[in-house]
Formats: C-alpha cells, structure tokens, sequence
C-alpha cells in the first residue's frame, strides 16, 4: 500500500520504507504565463496590500498594474522557490519603494492625510451573522482595525499586512524583506500592541 | 510561575498570533477560556478587516483598467513585423552612408559638384563683366548730359552779363 502525498510543487509516493517524490509541472508557472488569470486571482490581493501600505488608493492602482506587468514580463526569472502571491509581493514592496521615494510622494504624504475611505471599506463587508446589529458590529471592528493599521509605521503597517491580511508565515516575510526572523518577529509585536492598544483590547 | 496558572503575557499573545506560540501557551489556551475568548475576539476582529478590505478591493479592481492594454506596445515590439520594419529603416539608413561615407564625413552633403576654385579664367570673366557694366553707367551719365544739354558754353540766346 502507498500513501500518496500532494503540494503545490511535488507528488510524493510513500510505500513502505520507500518515498518516490516527483517534480510537479509547476503550478505557479502556468499563472504567471496567462496575464488574464494572473489578473484575476491575484489582482485585488495585491491592490489591498498596497493601499493600505501606501493610504493611497489611487497610487495604489498605479503600483498594482506595475507590478502585474513586470511579473509577467519578468515571469522567466521566477525560481519558483516561494508561492507566485509571495513573489508579487516582494515585487509591489519594490515598486512601492520605488514610488515612496519620488520627491513628491514624500511631499504629499505630508501634506494630506490617509487617502482611504474607511466607512466605504467597511459598507463592503459581506453579511456577518443573521442579525443587522451583528452586521454592524462587524463593520465596526473593519474600521477601527483600519485605522489602527494606519496609524503604524511604514515597516511595521507593511509586515502586519503581510502577515495577518496575506497570511504569509514570518519565514516568508523574513525572507521577502531580506530581514532576521527575529526582527520580523519583533516588528509583528511591536505592530499588534500598537494595533490592540487602539482597539482597547491590550491588557490593563 | 508558570503560564499555566496565570493568563497570558502579552508577548505570549502576539505569539499566538504570529504563529509562534511554544507548546505551554497552546496548552494553556486549552485550559483557559479567558484568554481563548481574548484570542478569538482580536482574531474575529482581524477576520472583519481581512474579509471587509477584500471585498473593498475586489470592486476597484474589477474596474480597473484591463492590463491588456498596458501589454500591447510590449508585445508589439517583439512581432516579426516590426523587426522588418525597423531593419529596413536601418539599411535606408546606413546603405547611402556607406556609399557616400568619405564625402559625407568630409562634409560635403552637395550632389557630387566639384568645389569651387577661383581660377585666373573666372576671374577675367568677373573683370569683363564688371567692365560691361561699368560702360553702361557711363552711357547714362553721357545721354543725361545730352537730354538736359548742359555745356561749357553760355546759350546764345542768353546775355552775356558785363564785366
């Protein structure tokens, strides 16, 4: 009898004492050689991290479509050695860099405050629980999250992001940022208290 | 005292949520529903966010311009056409250049006229033609005199005034 184990990238046959693992046809690679699916599934993931790294959504879309293009004209350099969404958004972090330091990013960013409309974020919410009243409690919490989020520091906002809206594991992230797990680890705590101190569900 | 007989410390919390919680907090979140509950309000909390800002998202990017569009100067670039194109504009280019290169670097962009030399012929033709015409402006001064007869000698009709 064999146990037969699948992922994203190999077929592994375990029988007996014996394990046979075979090389998939990458999935990651057929998405990225069709700009239509890549669009789809990975499009509105990449414009939410970005906008609310950047507070500015029409920036946002701007990033977002850049990064789109050169991942797919880019798509011969994937390794293959992360997931397609982690390459994207090593790639948006790099494009959004690539902005945020243009002078006059730097002086809007002064001058206004975050861009993002939050109320009509949260009107987005697909229906929590059988009551209205759930429904608005829910749409409640999206807010102040958000604007918990916004008040973090550039590097702290844009780990939490990758790590509790994209759910990427911190050796991930650690290795997107080319930074020490424990640096990541220390930034995602530093983010949380500062996140659940203006929630108010830090401890007394 | 351990984890277990007292509620989580707060670095013990983030653990939990960044994926990093050692086998002791996970057994005390076993045991204790307060601290279970604090984890599942901020998780419930962080799933409102997550589920809202993607929806949100969603909406504008189903509204966003088709990338398609952003692609085709790209691959139009790399079409059989356009290499042919741009290859025949090359040779339009370099073929007179190579043909005419020494008298196109020497700086002579004429069609092949010999440069001028001032010879001793065309400068005896220059003097000839200078001599014509200064003829013909002496004939004029002559026929003026002539036309309003002006001479050295009074009219006869004239009084000579006395001395």
């Amino acid at each position: 009898m064999g146990v037969y184990a699948n992922s994203e990238y190999f077929d592994t046959i375990r029988c007996g004492g014996i394990e046979l693992r075979f090389i998939n046809q990458p999935k990651a690679m057929s998405e990225l050689d069709d700009i239509d699916e890549l669009v789809r599934i990975y499009r509105a993931k990449i414009l939410r991290f970005v906008t609310f790294s950047t507070g500015d959504p029409d920036l946002a879309e701007t990033i977002t479509q850049d990064t789109l293009l050169r991942a797919y004209t880019g798509r011969k350099n994937f390794r293959g050695d992360c997931s397609t969404k982690t390459w994207l958004i090593g790639i948006a972090i790099n494009v959004t860099r690539d902005h945020m330091r243009s002078a006059r990013f730097k002086f809007w960013q002064k001058t206004k405050e975050s861009g993002i409309d939050i109320q009509e974020m949260a009107s987005h919410l697909p229906a929590k629980g059988p009551s209205v009243e759930e429904h608005m409690l829910a749409k409640e919490k999206a807010k102040q999250l958000a604007r918990a989020v916004a008040v973090l520091s550039d590097r702290q906002r844009t780990i939490f992001l990758m790590k509790f809206s994209e759910e990427m594991s911190v050796a991930e992230i650690s290795e997107v940022l080319t930074m020490p797990v424990n640096t990541v680890r220390t930034h995602l705590h530093r983010a949380l208290n500062a996140v659940r101190k203006q929630l108010g569900s830090a401890l007394p | 005292m351990s984890e277990l007989w007292t509620h989580l410390s707060e670095e013990s919390f983030n653990d939990v949520l960044i994926g990093l919680a050692s086998s002791e907090t996970e057994a005390h979140l076993i045991e204790c529903d307060i601290c279970r509950r604090r984890l599942n309000d901020f998780q419930s909390d962080l799933d409102c966010f997550h589920e809202g800002s993607l929806a949100w998202s969603d909406s504008r990017s189903s509204s966003m311009r088709n990338i398609q569009a952003d692609l085709e100067p790209v691959r139009r670039l790399y079409t059989p056409k356009y290499w042919a194109f741009a290859l025949v504009v090359l040779l339009a280019i370099a073929v007179p250049l190579w043909h005419d290169g020494d008298r196109f670097w020497s700086g002579d962009h004429g069609a092949g006229r010999p440069p001028r030399e001032d010879s001793a012929t065309q400068i005896a033709q220059d003097n000839e033609l200078l001599n014509a015409v200064n003829m013909v402006i002496t004939q004029d001064d002559k026929s003026l005199v002539n036309e309003y007869q002006i001479l050295d000698e009074p009219h006869p009709s004239l009084k000579v005034p006395p001395e």
